[in-house]
This record gives structure tokens, sequence and C-alpha cells, in this order.
């Protein structure tokens, strides 16, 4: 079986019954200092007690006369008697001493030797006290001593000591003490369970505002008191509800406030957002021009940092002389301006960016007419500007190419109702030219149209899947009149079987027929073009090649785009307007295929078309 | 009097030729070029009395033929109609440059541009003769 261990733990002991220790400590200390006391006073009496007994006894020996004194009769001497009627434990020694100091006789305690009881020399003529300390018993001693006169002679002294009593209790006082801490002890719990009884109250109330305070509650605090602890939970309860309900109004003050600020920095995160995300760069200046706000587009419209030109006015930082032309304007106070201004610029970069920048004057909301600085606006302009002259080309190009046909058919109708009317090699000559310029007033106004609606997204691609080598064989067929009429050879090398694929047969047909028709075109007689296709894993591919004149390499990479058209001799010779490749591009691209050209210049050309297997762009989307 | 000679430029060879047969039957010695580059090296070689240009053309533009002569060739007294498809407003900034420049809008009419051009002669012929008077 295992020891078991008491431990105690002192300072829960303490918390608990911290009162009632304190109680038996006191009431231990009240009865040592009691006894203490009494024993003092009770020492303070004895020797009282003894000095007025010491120096009678004195005096009365002093009387008795010396013969008798001197004698050494054991039994019934003057000492003797004396000795045998004092307290023993206190008496020390009685003596008769010469003038000398020669003790003449005495009687003394077991301990004491009289002889060396020290003497003050010379013993003085009168009956005196004197205390003195006896090393020999390490005891004080009190003495009393008087003169002894034999015949009017002085002839002795009589000395008489006394043990000064010690300060301790005998049995004897046990009793009174015992009494005494009895009493003591009696009311020491009784008071302590008075103190108890008035104190519960206080700590049930301490240990339920404790409670409070560590659950955070500001609950009235119910307990039941009387007297002054009933006033001080009332008032308690006051201010703990005074408290909550200032609380509770500074909790909702505090609430909506972080509301607002949220609300705010939501706000403020918003708007910021949107200044950064728009494609202008925003500058706001203050009324002496300094930058007080700039979003991240300054960067790279205006080539500076937006942190590095807050505060800072325009002279300081901006670099372009145009924009800083227009932007230091601001800087001077007095200028006034109620309108927008706007600035046109081409910064002197290697990209050549076209900028617009204006100034919107930022008016107080409060007085409409003072102006506290200015919003600048930089916009790139670039692509709209290049849009614009593309747009103008554009017209441009349509221009010339309706006109020019017109331009040759009035010229052939004019001389056709002229004299040369009546020439039939002429009307011959002219009906023909009038036939082809037709056709190519037809051929351009559909490309156009086509294109156009490609453009727009007003053309509905209907892909459905059909069998290629059939539509490449109509398309060959189509072309080889007009090849033949030509002396050209045509060739179809085109599988029997081709896999299946979803294309838009009618716009398909199209691209085909204008390839073909370019290679007709610009193929000398007596040249060679073949119609081809075959199959990969991946796409079907169409080549259509030639033996013509083929594309330059500084073309080459611009053949597809509209209205484009090479710039060498040969192909000026032969009419076109540009359009037709662009077309077969546009075809393709809305199949998600892909058109190249591989050319070798005066030997001929090569277009390919690859158009992808379902499988192969299933593979791409994933 | 010789016949005054024109030189007609155009890439289009059929309006070239339509053109060249109906000034040549009014009376006007007729040469061609294809693009500017031939029509330049032509006038170096031998200024006409007039000059007709299409704009639009390779290797040399109707714009470019033009300032290449009013660089080259300050003296140039013949005058110079420019066929063009567009307005002479789409062409006022080059033009302005060129002096002696007429716009003759397209389509052309073979009858307009005999009028214009036995016009600017006879016109020519009377400054002549008053200049010798």
């Amino acid at each position: 079986m295992g020891r078991r261990t008491v431990r105690i733990n002192f300072s829960n002991l303490w918390q608990k019954e911290g009162l009632g220790l304190t109680m038996i400590g006191a009431s231990v200390i009240v009865i040592a200092l009691t006894a203490y006391l009494l024993l003092s006073f009770q020492r303070t009496e004895r020797v009282d007690q003894l000095r007025g007994q010491g120096a009678s006894i004195a005096r009365i020996l002093a009387d008795v006369p010396f013969a008798d004194l001197r004698s050494r009769r054991q039994d019934h001497g003057p000492l003797r008697m004396l000795q045998l009627g004092q307290d023993a434990t206190l008496f020390a020694y009685a003596m008769v001493v010469d003038q000398g100091g020669k003790v003449l006789n005495g009687v003394n305690s077991s301990g004491i030797d009289l002889d060396r009881i020290p003497v003050d020399s010379p013993l003085g003529s009168w009956s005196g006290e004197r205390a003195f300390r006896l090393d020999t018993l390490n005891r004080d001693v009190m003495e009393f001593y008087a003169p002894v006169v034999d015949a009017e002679d002085l002839v002795g002294a009589v000395r008489i000591g006394y043990f000064v009593p010690a300060l301790g209790f005998s049995a004897g006082q046990l009793p009174l003490i015992a009494t005494m801490a009895l009493i003591i002890f009696t009311l020491t719990p009784l008071f302590y369970f008075i103190v108890r009884r008035e104190t519960r109250q206080i700590h049930v109330v301490n240990e339920e505002i404790a409670s409070r305070i560590n659950s955070g509650s500001f609950n009235a605090c119910t307990v039941e008191a009387t007297g002054d602890l009933r006033d001080f939970v009332q008032r308690f309860n006051r201010f703990s509800d005074l408290a909550r309900s200032r609380i509770d109004q500074l909790s909702k003050v505090n609430s909506d406030l972080l509301a607002s600020q949220k609300l705010l920095g939501y706000k403020k995160t918003r708007i910021e957002s949107v200044l950064t995300a728009i494609p202008e760069a925003l500058l706001i200046l203050a009324e002496d021009g300094r930058v007080s706000f700039a979003n991240e587009r300054v960067r790279s419209l205006l080539d500076v940092e937006p942190a590095d030109i807050i505060n800072r006015v325009p002279s300081e930082w901006c670099r372009d002389e145009e924009a800083l032309e227009f932007l230091r304007c601001f800087e001077t106070a007095s200028t006034s301006r109620y309108f927008a201004d706007t600035v046109h610029l081409t910064k002197p970069s290697a990209e050549k960016k076209k900028l617009t920048i204006k100034a919107y004057p930022l008016f107080a909301p409060q007085d409409p007419d003072t102006i506290f600085g200015r919003l600048i606006v930089v916009r790139d302009v670039t692509k709209e500007s290049l849009v614009d002259e593309g747009r103008k080309n554009f017209v441009a190009h349509v221009c010339h190419e309706l006109k020019t046909p017109l331009n040759t058919l009035s010229l052939y109708a004019e001389a056709l109702l002229g004299d040369q009317g009546s020439d039939d090699a002429f009307r011959t000559e002219a009906y023909n030219v009038i036939n082809d310029e037709v056709e190519r007033l037809a051929s351009l106004i559909d490309n156009m149209l086509n294109i156009s609606k490609i453009e727009m997204g007003n053309i509905k691609v209907e892909k459905q899947r059909v069998r290629l080598a059939d539509l490449l064989r109509d398309a060959y067929t189509h072309a080889t009149s007009s090849g033949e009429a030509k002396n050209l050879k045509l060739t179809l090398d085109v599988p029997a079987e081709l896999s299946p694929v979803a294309v838009d047969k009618e716009l398909l047909r199209i691209a085909i027929n204008n390839l073909l028709t370019n290679a007709i075109k610009y193929t000398p007689a007596g040249g060679q073009i073949c119609l081809a296709a075959s199959e990969t894993d991946v796409a079907i591919e169409i080549r259509v090649s030639d033996t013509g004149i083929g594309i330059g390499p500084e073309d080459k990479d611009r053949i597809f785009e509209k209205f484009y058209r090479a710039t060498g001799a040969e192909v000026q010779k032969v009419r076109g307007h540009g359009l037709g490749l662009a077309l077969v591009r546009e075809i393709v691209e809305l199949h998600h295929g892909q058109i190249s050209v591989n050319s070798d210049h005066g030997k001929g050309s090569t277009f390919l078309i690859s158009l992808w297997k379902d499988s192969a762009l299933l593979k791409q989307a994933i | 009097m010789s016949r005054c000679r024109i030189l007609i430029v155009d890439d289009e060879a059929v309006a070239l030729r339509v053109l060249r047969v109906g000034l040549e039957r009014g009376g006007y010695q007729v040469d061609s070029a294809a693009n500017g580059q031939q029509a330049l090296a032509a006038i170096l070689e031998a200024p006409p009395d007039a000059l007709i240009t299409d704009i639009e053309m390779p290797m040399m533009s109707g714009e470019e033929l033009c300032a290449r002569l009013q660089k080259e060739v300050p003296e140039r007294q013949f005058p110079i109609f420019v066929a063009t498809s567009l307005t002479g407003l789409e062409h006022r900034d080059w033009s302005r440059q060129i002096s002696n420049l007429h716009f003759l809008e397209k389509p052309l009419s073979v009858r307009k541009l005999l009028a214009v051009l036995n016009e600017f002669f006879a016109r020519g012929s009377r400054t002549d003769k008053s200049q010798s008077a």
C-alpha cells in the first residue's frame, strides 16, 4: 500500500482562512504579551517588596548588639534566624563586616562565598542599597547595608543580599495564565464567527461581482443583503446599468463608425480601381499645378512613375515638350479657363504614339465659380487614328476600284456613240471590253459585299459535312473553261475519298474559285495549274499551285491585305482589285483553318489551305 | 503649226487605248506611259505640251510623279491634268504645292477632255500672240 502524501496548499488555505489564521495568531500574541506583562508586573512588585524588606531588616540588624552579631552560634544567632525566615529562593546572604570590610560573621545560600562578595570601600557610615552582578552564579544581587555602632563607635556594617527575581513563571502561576489564555481563546472564535457572519455577505457580493467581471456581464447583482451592503449592491447595480447603457451607446456609435469606415474604404478602393483600370492616364492638378493624383497609365503614356510626380508641377517632370507646353499653363493660379482644353500630339519615341490631352476644370462643389484644380485626361489615340486612316484609305480604294471600270465603260460608250461606233472592229473590241469590265465590277462588288458581311459578322456560317472531293471537282470544272481559253493546262489531283469535314460549302467554293481565278490570271499562256488535296492525321490540305509570275518576297507578307496588289509590273498588267485573297483568308479563318503561300518569284506559287479535322479541333480546344 | 504632244499616264491599258485614239482623232499627238516612273523618264527626255495622269498607279503614283516634276523640272511650262476617282478636295493638301495643276474627275469623257485641252491651248496661243504683238 502506497504512502499517502498530504499536501497542504498554504496559498489556498491562507486565501480561504486568512482571517481565522490571523485571529489565531493575534490571540497567541495577545496571550503571550499579557503573560509577559503579568510576569513583569509581578517581578517589579517582588523587587519593590524585597527593597523595603531588605532596608528594614538591615536597619533592625544594625540595632542588634555588636557582640551578638559577631557571635558565631550556629543555631540561633540573629543572622541564622534571619536566614531561616527568608524566602530561600531569593535570599543570598547576610553578614557582619568590620570597618575594613572583613567578614566577621555571616550566613549564605549555597554556592556563595561570602569572602568573595565585592565590597564598596569604604562602606558608608549610612545605611544604603546597591546592586551588582554575582559573576560566579551569573545572577544580579541587591544588597542592603547599615552601619553597626557599638558604644557610639562605628565598628562595622551589616550587609544583606537578595537575588533579584528573574522574569519567568512558576508552576503556581500556571492556573492564572491558563485561565487567561482560555478566556482569550474562547473569545477569539466568538469574535471570529461574528466577523465571518458579517463579512459573508460581502464575500458573496464580491464573488458575484467577480463572476460578472469574468463573464463581461452587466446583469444586476441579485444578492440579498442587509444594511449598508444592501445600499452598496443597489448603487452598484445602478452604476452597472449606467455603464451598460453608456457602453451600448458607444458600441452603436463605434459600429456605425466602423460601417462608415468600411463603406468609405470600399468606395475609395472602388474609385481607385476604376481610376486605375480605365485605359486613359489621369492626373489631378491642384490650383498651383502640383499633381495630387496620378493613375498607373501615366507610366506608359507619359513615361513617368506615378509616385514620383506627386506634389510636383509639370515643368519638374514632364519630358514631352508639346505636353509640357500645354500643362505648364495650369501652374499659374491666374489661369482661369472655365472650359475643357485639348491638345493632340505625337510622341517623339519610336512608337510614334498619338496622344490627346484634355484638361477639365474641377469646380468646387459649393461654389461653381471657383476652380480648385484640373482633371487631365491623356488618351492613346494611336489605334483610332490608324483606324481613321485605314477608313480613309478604304474609301479611296473603293472609289478607285469602282471608278476605274466605270471610267473604261464610259470612255468606250462615248466612243461607240461617236464616229468610232461605225467601225466594226472597234465595236467588237468595245463589246469585249464592256463585258470584261462589267464582270470585273460584279466580281469586285461580290467580293466587297462578302468581305464586308464577314467582317461585320453578318454572314452566318452554315457548316455541314461535305464531300470535299466533289466540291473541289466542281471548282476545277468551273475554272477549266477560263483556263483553256488562256491556253493553260489545268490538272486535278484529288483522291476519290477524303474524310468528310464540316465546312460552309458556298464560302469554301468562293475561296477555291478565287485561288483558281488568281492562278489563271497570273499564269502566262502555256503554264500549268494544279488543284490538289491530301489528308494528314490532323488536317485536310488543299493546294492551288501554278507556274505563274510568282510573288516577290516584299509582297509575300501583304498579299492577304485588303486592296493590296503586288507592285511588280507583271502583276499590274493584270486587272485586279486586291480583294480576292483577302476574302480567301477571311473564309479560311471562319473555318478555323490556315492559309499560307509558298512562292518562287518568276516561277510560280502554291497556296495551301489547311482545314483541321474535327478530332484535331477537339484536341486544340482541350 | 505642229500638233500638240500629250503624254497620258495610266495603268489601265484599255482606258489608255481609248483615250489615245480619242485624242489622236482630236488632232493631238499622244504618247503613253503605264506608270509614274515611265512618265518621268519620258518627260525628262522630252517634255510634252500637256500631261494627263491617273493617281493610283503601281511603281510611282500620280501624286509622286507631280511632286518629282515640281522638284526636278522647276521650269516646267506644260500643264498637268490629274484624273481622280475622288474630288479635288481630297487632294488639296499635296496639290497645293504643285503649280499649273488641274483635276479631271473620273469617269473621263474624251469629248470633255478635248474641250479642256482645246480651250487650254487656244488660250495659250492667244497669250503667245498677245505677247509677241
